[in-house]
């Protein structure tokens, strides 16, 4: 005979599963995430002559960081005491994007997310790899990459294909004055649209922007050994194991063709931005695998 | 101080004097269900009675999973009663039912005698009918029941099926004491400590409670109490008997399951549980997997009949007409917990990864099999994907590939003890060909959430079993032993194990046999090897045309058709002798008084060709010297299902062994291998024969395995005279045994050396055939559980 008893009980629940995150690095780094678009945000054509000074800023700027970020189409966002932490932001009209510096981190090391609200996820990616401390060097956009797709006169916002762009700009200049510098660029993809066996299984598609790379060079390799290691992941080379998404045709790609053993383009599949973002770790040990190529040099 | 002391002391006389009395209470409430005017062998239950001019209202609670609604009615001592008819409505939702007449008849069954109302002996009830509801609550939660005019009164219970959190349950089961524990799990062959987590949580998450009506303040409701004989009621009557949910088998559904040697199952009930059986009777069929037999009980309502199952071991199917409770019984009549196929299976999630320990192995390469299910949720989304990578000891990858889950849903299969909303997919099933340093294989999930099986099995263990005289029926590679892992476990890393309930279809509904069409071929032998043409009799059906292949008797006027089945105008007949002497004859063949032949034959049997001829009627005539008399076949004429028909084939002859080669030109494909053992006069013996493929896999991730080594034993059957071989007088053969041997896509195309071997004093003809392409055996997906070992 099944015997039926309610029991009432009082459950004392002790609810500190989860600490509170510690706050002392985000306030060394302050956070580099920005609001999809500001009020009155716009994406301004870069004319040559401007992106001569840019480049000349810049370059100077990489030089010797502690003169500050003398642009003026850059406004200081945030600026340490000692200014080991810098963070510029460019002028709203301009919509050319966000610089960060630090001079604790690795600077050899310069991480871009050109397409952030785009590709979903690569700024919030970027953005805990900043505030890990270890990156010297950061750029992101501040537009949308389709932002004026919509005007009459169509305008051009990403600074994959504008030219000449801010972002061409910044990478020359920094690589001018760090003559081992590696850039490296986070972009995101979608596996469904992939034409290709590998593009559709790939979790990170690595390339120079080159296409006609004979063999994979070791630092390609490296990389993906090193993210197929630790993330279990499927990572293809260009051109060499996957034929699509090389980023031969960005301009960022074509200005660096001379060294572009300096230049890594990192296209993340939506599936893996989505386990790096909800999953802290992973996200570290990809940080730990890009850090990892510039401390071999 | 003292004045508290006094307080004290007062407030726990008064509680000590509150409890007796409330002992009294609940004692004297206890004697009255013991004493009274009935005895033990009766229980009571209180009744409403349900008129036409007061309908009952109830209200149901939200934790509500089923109604049930037991219905009595008075036997009425006219000869005619009328049925009734009861309305019910819950939400927006209506119904009826109808209830039959009772019978005056009953009351002169002494068995059926058994219910009364109010007191025992006193007003004879009938036996119940039951109802059940699945509410939807969404819609108001009032069930509203009302008896049409004419009608006779009706004594109505209500109970609703409670379905409670596994939390609830939990707690209550730690709550209970362990004669209390026993209780709620008698039955159970194991004693309460060492039942499982989620058997017992189970059993307490669901149960049947008695509700009452809703009534208006200060009035009461015409109710009374109906008194049911305890022994051999049935489940209906009683509350703590009531119907257990999850043994519920409704029309829809077909109960599977494996008997084995070892189980205790010795027989099954099926009682139903809808009254509206009553009007047609409830039909139970029953199937077997081996025995393919049917059969098909019809019983009453009220009878609890058990059937045996008649073979022990093997895949059960039941089925019935109307929902019924389907009860297991061991040998002595004692129930036992329904059967249920359960697989455990491995959850893959973004936090936690899978990862499986390899021992080493001495071969080049070692054979994985995964077999991995889509856990679908509210989150995920259609195209996605699981990664593996096979690890050295330094954690160094390997080999990596993903696997896309497939997104089919697979209607024999469910997750057991899990949340309503979590479902899964069919399974994705690849093989692993990993290298032999592989000490580690890790699954991870970007996003999919995925359930896991991993299967190992030695690369060089031999795939034995008997084949068959059908073509298709044993020779599936999915039938092998495979041996299930477990994930390797530590703090950081636990992999959460899933119970998957598994039912299967019969085979012969899952399995297409199409007969696939042979295409033999010439076989590349390193040794050059004499061919022979074999004769095997053939059925033909009426819509077979006229071919080279199929030989007809010459009837006896000689009055043939030639015919083509490829339309040509002109053909090459030939004819077959066969002669019990050897003496050589001569042989006139006449088509329309012409000569056609002249031969002279010699031997038992043998080939004739004849010159090319045109199509159409001839009459043939066939003059020989010889004394006894010549059986005589031919080709291209339309064969006809009440002659004999033969059908030759090319064949070599086995001794010991054979190599030959294989041209695999497509991903994955069929080689059929048919042999006819050679009778000698010895006794017959058991033959076992060997297939070997001498081919070097690759390593990677394959749809199809190949099982590099396959060993078949049978005995030959009795040999059958009309087997032979064309030319070879002694040479009688048994019965054609066929085998299928699958070159996987882990074999890439190319030319392969195949080794038949058999064992020693065994001879034989074998022949070596191409599935054609486009046929495909639909194989049934489901076969591989039967040698888990998880």
């Amino acid at each position: 005979m099944r015997i039926k008893q309610r029991f009432v009980f009082v459950f004392l629940i002790c609810g500190l599963s989860s600490m509170a995150p510690s706050m002392s690095n985000v306030a060394e780094y302050p956070s580099l995430q920005l609001e999809k678009l500001r009020s009155g945000e716009a994406y301004q054509p870069m004319k040559l002559e401007e992106f001569n000074r840019l480049l000349q800023q810049f370059k100077s700027f990489s030089a010797a960081t502690s003169q500050g970020f003398e642009s003026k189409f850059y406004q200081p966002q945030f600026i340490a005491a000692d200014k080991a932490v810098q963070i510029y932001l460019s002028e709203q009209a301009l919509g050319w994007g966000q610089i960060a510096f630090n001079q604790k981190g690795q600077q050899n090391l310069f991480i871009q997310a050109p397409h952030r609200f785009f590709d979903q996820y690569t700024g919030h990616i970027v953005d805990s790899w900043w505030q890990s401390g270890k990156l010297g060097w950061v750029f992101m956009n501040s537009v949308n990459r389709y932002l004026g797709k919509n005007l009459a006169d169509t305008l051009d916002s990403d600074f994959s294909s504008a030219e000449p762009n801010p972002l061409v700009a910044v990478s020359t200049g920094y690589l001018a004055s760090h003559n081992n510098g590696l850039i490296i660029q986070v972009h995101g993809f979608n596996s469904e649209k992939r034409s290709s066996v590998f593009g559709k299984k790939a979790d990170f598609i690595i390339s120079h922007g080159q296409k006609g790379l004979i063999k994979p060079t070791t630092i390609s390799n490296n990389l993906k050994q090193c993210l197929n290691n630790k993330l279990n992941a499927l990572s293809y080379i260009f051109p060499n194991e996957v034929n699509e998404l090389g980023a031969t045709k960005s301009q960022t790609s074509r200005a660096l063709a001379q060294r572009y053993q300096h230049y890594i383009h990192i296209e993340i599949s939506d599936s893996m931005r989505y386990r790096l973002m909800n999953n802290p770790e992973d996200n570290q040990l990809m940080l730990d695998c890009i850090l990892q190529l510039t401390s071999q040099e | 101080m003292i004045r508290f002391i006094w307080r004290f002391l007062f407030l726990v006389i008064a509680l000590s004097i509150l409890g007796s009395i409330v002992q009294l209470i609940s004692s004297s409430r206890l004697l009255s269900k013991t004493s009274g005017n009935y005895s033990g062998e009766y229980e009571r239950t209180k009744v409403y009675w349900l008129t036409a001019d007061q309908p009952l209202m109830f209200e149901i609670p939200s934790n509500t999973a089923k109604l049930r609604l037991a219905f009595n009615q008075i036997i009425s001592d006219k000869a005619q009663s009328k049925p009734s008819t009861v309305q019910w409505r819950l939400g927006d939702r209506t119904g009826e039912w109808v209830m039959p007449a009772s019978n005056a008849k009953d009351l002169e069954d002494p068995i059926d005698l058994r219910r009364f109302f109010g007191e025992v002996e006193s007003l004879p009830a009938t036996s119940t009918a039951n109802f059940v509801i699945e509410p939807n609550l969404k819609f108001g939660n009032n069930l509203e029941i009302s008896l049409r005019g004419d009608s006779n009164k009706l004594a109505i219970r209500l109970y609703m099926l409670e379905q409670r959190s596994a939390k609830d349950a939990q707690l209550e089961w730690i709550r209970m004491s362990k004669e209390q524990q026993q209780e709620v799990m008698e039955g159970h062959i194991y004693p309460p400590d060492l039942i499982p987590f989620d058997e017992r949580i189970h059993r307490l998450s669901y149960g049947w409670k008695a509700i009452g009506p809703l009534g208006e303040e200060g009035k009461e409701f015409d109710s009374t109490w109906l008194f049911i004989r305890s022994q051999n009621t049935g489940f209906a009557e009683a509350t703590n008997n009531a119907v257990d949910p999850r043994k519920l088998l409704s029309s829809n559904d077909a109960y599977t399951f494996f008997s084995s040697d070892e189980d205790a199952y010795h027989s099954f009930s099926c009682v139903p549980v809808d009254a509206a059986a009553l009007s047609s009777q409830l039909a139970v069929r029953f199937k077997h997997s081996k025995a393919l037999t049917t059969s098909d009980w019809k019983f009453n309502l009220e009878r609890n009949e058990q059937w045996e199952l008649p073979i022990k071991h093997g895949l059960y199917e039941i089925t019935t007409s109307s929902t019924c409770e389907l009860k297991f019984f061991n040998r002595n009549n004692q129930p036992l917990d329904n059967p249920i196929n359960t697989r455990t299976a491995w959850g893959l999630s973004l936090f936690s990864p899978v990862i499986y320990n390899l021992e080493p192995v001495k071969s080049a390469f070692r054979v994985i099999r995964v077999d991995a299910r889509k856990l679908i949720s509210s989150k995920t989304g259609e195209f996605e994907k699981i990664n593996w990578s096979a690890r050295d000891e330094n954690n160094n990858v390997l080999l990596n590939d993903a696997i896309f889950l497939r997104n089919d849903n697979n209607p024999y299969e469910r997750l057991l003890f899990a949340a309503d909303h979590l479902t899964i997919t069919d399974v994705t099933r690849v093989y692993l060909i990993l290298p032999a340093k592989t000490t580690k294989l890790v699954f991870t999930s970007n996003r999919a959430q995925a359930l896991l099986n991993v299967y190992s099995r030695p690369f060089e263990l031999a795939y034995r079993q008997n084949p068959s005289s059908q073509w298709w029926a044993t020779n599936d590679p999915l039938a092998l032993k495979w041996f299930s892992l477990k994930p390797f476990n530590d703090q950081n890393n636990k992999a959460k194990a899933f119970n998957i309930q598994w039912t299967r279809p019969f085979p012969e509904e899952s399995e297409k046999r199409s007969s696939p069409l042979e295409r033999f071929v010439a076989l590349n032998t390193q040794k050059r090897l004499a061919k022979f043409e074999l004769i095997e009799p053939v059925q033909v059906e009426e819509q077979t045309e006229a071919s080279s292949l199929i030989y007809n008797a010459v009837p006896k006027n000689g009055h043939i058709i030639f015919a083509d089945a490829k339309d040509r105008m002109i053909i090459s007949p030939s004819m077959l002798f066969f002669r019990t002497a050897k003496e050589p004859v001569d042989v006139v063949i006449l088509a329309d008084n012409k000569p056609l032949l002249k031969k002279r034959i010699a031997g038992t049997s043998g080939k004739l060709l004849l010159p090319n001829m045109k199509v159409g009627n001839k009459q043939l005539t066939i003059k020989h010297t010889a004394t006894e008399s010549i059986e005589w076949f031919i080709n291209f004429t339309q064969p006809t299902n009440s002659s004999l028909n033969l059908r030759t084939r090319e064949a070599y002859s086995v001794e010991k062994e054979i190599v030959f080669s294989v041209a695999k030109s497509n991903q994955s494909e069929w080689l059929g291998i048919l042999y006819n053992s050679l009778v000698t006069d010895r006794a017959m013996q058991p033959v076992s024969l060997t297939i070997e493929l001498l081919a070097q896999h690759q390593l990677g991730q394959y749809d199809r395995h190949t099982i590099p080594i396959q060993k078949f034993d049978w005995n030959p059957l009795e040999r059958n005279d009309r087997f032979r071989v064309l030319n070879r007088s002694r040479d009688q053969l048994s019965e054609t045994i066929k085998f299928g041997f699958w070159l996987g896509d882990d074999i890439a195309p190319g030319n392969y050396l195949i080794r038949l071997s058999l064992n020693e004093q065994q001879s034989g003809y074998v022949s070596i055939g191409y599935l054609q392409e486009g046929l495909e055996r639909k194989v049934s997906r489901y076969n591989e559980v039967l040698d888990d070992e998880n």
